[in-house]
């Protein structure tokens, strides 16, 4: 792509839908830390309001437009453009900031669309950087065309200035002609339902309880009452009871299952998920649409997951890690649901050049680990076992006899099915009871490992073995101290001996 | 290269801490954790009516673990230690569950030197060594003294550099 084509060389301000999506952000924000009080507040407005409320509530109005008209403002002095070899943004209302993040810096560019975007015909355009946490990037509203552009532009950018470093000379052919990409996995409706049924919705459930709980808690903190009592005393039927709780448990169960399924399938929507010589492309989404890359030779660790319900229909969940920037950046892996065997080989294999003839020795990890674990059950079975005792309540003798039992058959499964695979250049992991999570990463990609000994695994000459990556950890527990010290001087010496491009 | 021939991390010398971050640990621990038993006592008279025997025998508790954890932070001192090989930087801690870490210099994004409000008393600092991704994998090493710390910072950036030039 030629320079001169380009209109970002000169600071510019994004396109003017953004600053819909600023008053959006705004409104959002205020009702999201303030709703307990508009909600007291509509629901007193009736009553005569004392003069301190009326300042009270003339003060909160006033703030609030103050704070829209800076939200506006804002838009004015946002400006961004690329300069030769880093993207710049200047911004700010009352303190100006000015931002410089160096190509090289910047691991990836995401073009995002939620509701509003959608409904303005506009993308916006978030810029990653590892390890830089706080100078996080989002240009909030751009032209589709324009935000293609100067993704294209930036990676292209990078790409030469990485043939640069490694002295290799630019593929002149390939440079101009667009990237191609073949579609490895499309999810129709029917594929959406079938991975939407088959979630964990137990998890959902869970999530549901915690809403409503907090919901509670702040409405009633708000009110200053106790909404639950008012509520059981003003219909008894509420009280809790078995049969009570055995409906609300059934009424749970159906509202979690839909709750994920449309989750599922309006987050999955139409998910299209590409592969070309340099990375991976997914995009997904009905309301808010989302567009993820990936380039190969960033990739870190692959791993694929599997639950009861999914091994039966075959299907399995791969998620992509690279690196991740600032802290809590999980989301900004590629994942994707609904993968057949084939698609996972061809995934792996594709990422990691070799994957496919490696030759995995494997390694199981020691019975040790039962006998360690099954301990940490015996406590809550005591505590149950004596209670039942003193309280003369036979039905304690449920879990003071469930928790070893099913522990301990979860524990035995764990420790049996738990395989560490190694090659020269590749270590692979196999873990879960219920379901099942494989893991694989190239062994130079490990930038710290770590032995860890119990007094009870050194009695025993055992260790556990923990390899972090730029992307995410594996963790194999209760090694024989021999394989666990030879795997690490292994790693170090692999990732020591030869300098590569890793991330 | 067989296995056997790689060079190993058994069979390495470990350097131990400086003998006084036993004392900065050991004051840091206590400080703390006598604020919160202070806050703790200072609640309990204030609330009308708490039974004075909860009250002690939770903080009787507290300073049975507190002289419980100085034991253990005492034997587990000599167990503190780091090593700087060719390629890596090593550091070991834990008594009862011990860890052994190694950082390879080639994935090193930045280091620090640090010193906190006690360390400075005694002219001890803390080096911290980050890597790329969560700070999972970051080491810290603890109980060095400045000049000391500052020389293997400039060891490891030197390094680094020079990793990058290659």
């Amino acid at each position: 792509m030629k320079r001169s084509e380009l209109n970002f060389l000169v600071p510019r301000r994004q396109a003017q839908a953004a600053i819909a999506i600023f008053i959006y952000k705004f409104v959002v924000r205020i009702l999201r830390a303030a709703w307990p009080i508009l909600l007291v507040f509509l629901f007193r407005s009736n009553k005569e309001q004392s003069n301190t409320e009326l300042l009270m509530n003339a003060v909160v109005v006033i703030g609030g437009l103050f704070s829209l008209g800076v939200s506006v403002v804002a838009y004015f002095r946002y400006f961004f453009h690329l300069e030769e070899d880093q993207l710049v943004i200047q911004k700010g209302v009352f303190n100006r900031s000015l931002t410089k993040l160096p190509f090289e810096r910047i691991q990836n560019l995401y073009i995002e669309q939620n509701v509003l975007h959608r409904l303005l015909g506009v993308v916006s355009l978030r810029v990653d950087s590892a390890g830089s946490s706080g100078h996080e990037v989002t240009i909030d509203a751009l032209e589709r065309k324009d935000a293609e552009a100067m993704r294209a532009y930036v990676l292209e950018q990078k790409r030469e200035e990485a043939q640069e470093q490694t002295g290799l000379a630019p593929e002149t052919s390939g440079q101009s002609a667009p990237v191609a990409q073949s579609l490895v996995l499309r999810l129709t409706f029917e594929d959406l339902l079938r991975i939407g049924v088959t979630q964990n919705h137990l998890a959902t459930a869970g999530v549901i309880v915690g809403t409503v709980f907090g919901f509670l808690f702040t409405v009633a903190g708000a009110f200053e009452q106790d909404l639950v009592k008012t509520l059981i005393e003003r219909w008894p039927m509420l009280q809790p009871g078995f049969w009570g709780f055995l409906i609300l448990a059934a009424i749970l169960f159906v509202v979690a299952f839909f709750l994920t399924l449309i989750r599922t399938v309006t987050q999955h929507y139409d998910l299209q998920f590409f592969e070309s010589r340099e990375g991976f492309q997914l995009k997904a989404g009905l309301f808010n649409r989302r567009e993820a890359s990936m380039q190969k030779r960033k990739i870190q660790l692959i791993r694929w997951t599997d639950n009861p319900l999914r091994r039966l229909l075959g299907l399995f969940r791969v998620s992509i890690h690279q690196a991740i920037s600032g802290s809590e950046r999980a989301a900004e892996q590629i994942s994707i649901p609904g993968c057949k065997s084939v698609q996972v080989d061809d995934v792996v294999h594709s990422s990691f050049e070799g994957s496919g003839e490696a030759v995995f020795r494997g390694h199981s990890i020691s019975k040790a680990y039962f006998i360690w674990y099954i301990r940490f059950t015996f406590l809550p079975a005591v505590v149950f076992g004596a209670l039942g005792y003193f309280l003369q309540e036979p039905r304690f003798a449920l879990p003071a006899i469930g928790f070893p039992v099913l522990g301990g058959l979860y524990l035995w499964l764990y420790q049996q099915r738990f395989q560490l695979w190694l090659s020269p250049e590749y270590l692979k992991t196999s873990e879960g009871v219920l379901g099942r999570t494989m893991t694989l990463l190239p062994v130079y990609k490990v930038q710290s490992v770590r032995i860890r000994q119990s007094f009870f695994q050194r009695r025993r000459s055992l260790a556990s073995v923990e390899l972090y990556t730029a992307g995410g950890s594996v963790r194999v527990p209760f090694l024989p101290l021999d394989l666990a010290r030879a795997l690490q001087d292994y790693v170090l010496y692999r990732v020591e001996s030869r300098r590569e491009d890793w991330m | 290269m067989s296995i056997e021939e790689l060079p190993s991390v058994a069979e390495v010398e470990w350097q131990g801490l400086n003998k006084a971050y036993l004392r900065v640990d050991l004051i840091g621990l206590w400080l703390f954790r006598l604020m919160v038993l202070g806050v703790f006592l200072a609640y309990t008279f204030f609330v009308e009516g708490f039974p004075p025997v909860v009250r002690w025998s939770i903080a009787g508790l507290w300073v049975f673990l507190l002289l419980l954890t100085t034991v253990l932070r005492y034997l587990g001192f000599r167990i503190k230690g780091y090593a700087v090989r060719q390629h890596d930087l090593m550091y070991r801690r834990g008594l009862l569950f011990r860890s052994v870490t190694v950082v390879p210099f080639t994935r090193i994004q930045h280091s620090e030197v640090e010193q906190g409000v006690i360390e400075r008393q005694f002219g001890l600092s803390s080096l911290s060594v980050f890597t790329a991704g969560g700070s999972q994998s970051d080491l810290v090493i603890p109980g060095l003294k400045r000049e000391d710390a500052e020389r293997i910072r400039n060891f490891l950036s030197q390094k680094v550099a020079a990793d990058e030039e290659e």
